[in-house]
């Protein structure tokens, strides 16, 4: 039985989350008085140093959302989505993937100006590119065993990278990244005439971003769905026999399995 | 259990790995003894990490020093993270591995920094448990941190160094000494490092760590973004002159300068070391 420990962690986590007053009171009323630091402050103290890490970590992601809205305005917006936060993530990298619904929250709510209506897309462009950066090794394609499976007339599905990143969008988000990782001004951004199709991947140690056609973009798709090869062939309206050998020369697709 | 056979040198002082330094680090082989690695920035599997971290292995003795065993933590083990430090420990076999006396986690919220448990039977008859599993999965010791802290508790039983030696003596891990944890804790609570070294068990200390904290002017912060203080040097040759010999590591973690800075830390404990101990490791840059 942990009577007493757990309900000292319990209440210790009420009161830096700042969500609990009565429990906030009686944590309070366990810490020691004689101290430099009153329980008050040491409380908002734990409260800055874990909100203090997530936002470094925000920043370290985002840096060209970072810039896009200055760092001023992108810091109270990190520490508002901090603040909102469970902390439902030991994982930092997990944590700060859903930043971009805060972004599309308050450019929906219009708390952001109307012309970074690119600003959440751009935020999950970059989310990808960390990903890429820190994803799993892909073993090489396995030729023999496609071309074994192949001829024995089995149905296939494909692995993709594990650094493999989509993203359409209706702004010229690889140039607003450039931009803005580069330092330079942010020009104003207009929506372009077609869909942007991006594949984030990484090649060597570095993510890179490289726009696509539709066909290459919505085959990646539908690997990523674990759409069979022959569910490829019939419903996707594409060359798959031209789009497929690209892919694989490029690693972004690394293996096949069985389909079913 | 598989204590590891080899260990970190005795009073050499490594350094805290850190991402800015590593390509320097990789191409200069600084003379630095060991290095300690913070889990939580090199457990990725895949891409440039376990690369560069395999590289600097080649060449140097490592420890593993992590943050989230949360031993203090009401909540189950986290088995997937200590698989983690299983991986990492086959891939780069650290000579040590450490986490700190606090905890990190509580029901869904989960707190990148390191909350302070009272110091209660309760508490200690917890952390055994914990400490005695976690040795058990790792087939290893581990060392303990002593923590700083911004509050304590009305209901500890024990003071911190007391609380460390009966881990010690139920579990038979072992104490990472930080002696400038101790020392904001005696700036900010008022408790003497002086009787917190001397309580401490000193053939236990398998690691003392050394760093800079924040002035905050009414109390400090542990930011590990600083040179050690004056303080903190006077504390540790106190320690190094009655030690045994653990190996010492200079800390920095945030507003990390150039890998020199470090470097020249490195070289002021080691003049510590040589004035305050026997000629056998009087280091020759003192």
């Amino acid at each position: 039985m942990l009577d007493h420990l757990q309900l000292y962690e319990s209440e210790f986590v009420a009161a830096v989350s700042g969500r609990a007053d009565e429990q906030r009171r009686e944590f309070l009323s366990k810490i020691k008085k004689k101290s430099r630091i009153s329980p008050q402050l040491a409380v908002e103290i734990y409260r800055n140093n874990t909100q203090g890490v997530r936002v470094a970590a925000l920043e370290q992601i985002y840096p060209a959302c970072a810039s896009v809205v200055g760092s001023s305005v992108f810091r109270a917006i990190a520490r508002e989505f901090v603040a909102n936060d469970e902390y439902g993530s030991a994982d930092l990298n997990t944590y700060v993937g859903a930043f971009h619904r805060r972004l599309q929250h308050l450019l929906s709510g219009e708390r952001l100006p109307a012309d970074l209506v690119y600003l959440a897309d751009l935020a999950r462009l970059e989310y990808l590119l960390h990903q890429a950066y820190y994803a799993d090794d892909d073993p090489l394609f396995d030729f023999n065993d496609f071309e074994q499976t192949i001829n024995d007339g089995i149905d296939i599905s494909f692995h993709a990278s594990h650094s493999l990143g989509l993203i359409d969008s209706g702004y010229p988000l690889h140039q607003i990244w450039m931009n803005n990782v580069t330092q330079q001004c942010a020009s104003r951004v207009n929506a372009i005439n077609a869909t942007q199709y991006l594949v984030v991947y990484r090649d060597g140690f570095k993510p890179h971003i490289e726009a696509v056609d539709d066909c290459t973009y919505l085959t990646l798709v539908a690997i990523t769905k674990a759409c069979s090869l022959q569910q490829l062939v019939e419903r996707s309206g594409c060359e798959i026999t031209r789009i497929l050998p690209d892919l694989i020369s490029r690693g972004w697709v690394t293996g096949i399995s069985k389909h079913g | 259990m598989n204590a590891q056979s080899a260990r970190l040198p005795a009073n050499r002082v490594g350094l805290g790995l850190r991402t800015a330094h590593i390509d320097q680090i990789i191409n200069e082989l600084p003379d630095v003894p060991w290095f300690e690695v913070l889990l939580e920035n090199h457990s990725a599997k895949g891409g440039l990490v376990p690369r560069q971290l395999a590289a600097v292995r080649e060449h140097y003795p490592l420890s593993l020093h992590s943050v989230g065993m949360s031993l203090g933590g009401v909540e189950p083990l986290d088995m997937d993270y200590l698989a983690t430090i299983k991986r990492m420990v086959k891939m780069f076999q650290p000579l040590q591995i450490s986490d700190h006396l606090c905890f990190t986690h509580y029901g869904n919220h989960y707190f990148n920094d390191l909350l302070p448990i009272p110091f209660t039977s309760e508490s200690l008859r917890h952390v055994c448990n914990r400490i005695a599993v976690v040795q058990d999965f790792l087939d290893s010791r581990i060392l303990v941190e002593n923590l700083s802290s911004y509050l304590q508790f009305e209901a500890s039983e024990m003071n911190e160094a007391e609380f460390i030696n009966e881990l010690v003596a139920h579990t038979g891990c072992g104490i990472l000494l930080d002696i400038n944890n101790a020392y904001v804790n005696e700036f900010n609570h008022g408790c003497s490092v002086r009787a917190f070294i001397d309580t401490i068990c000193f053939e236990h200390v398998g690691e003392v760590h050394l760093a800079g904290y924040e002035d905050r002017t009414d109390f400090l912060i542990d930011a590990h973004n600083n040179r050690v203080s004056d303080a903190v040097w006077a504390l540790f040759e106190y320690y190094a002159r009655q030690s045994t010999g653990a190996p010492v590591l200079i800390e920095w973690d945030n507003d990390i300068p150039a890998l020199d800075v470090l470097l020249s830390e490195a070289i002021k404990a080691r003049c510590v070391i040589a004035e305050s101990t026997d000629s056998e490791f009087t280091d020759a840059t003192c």
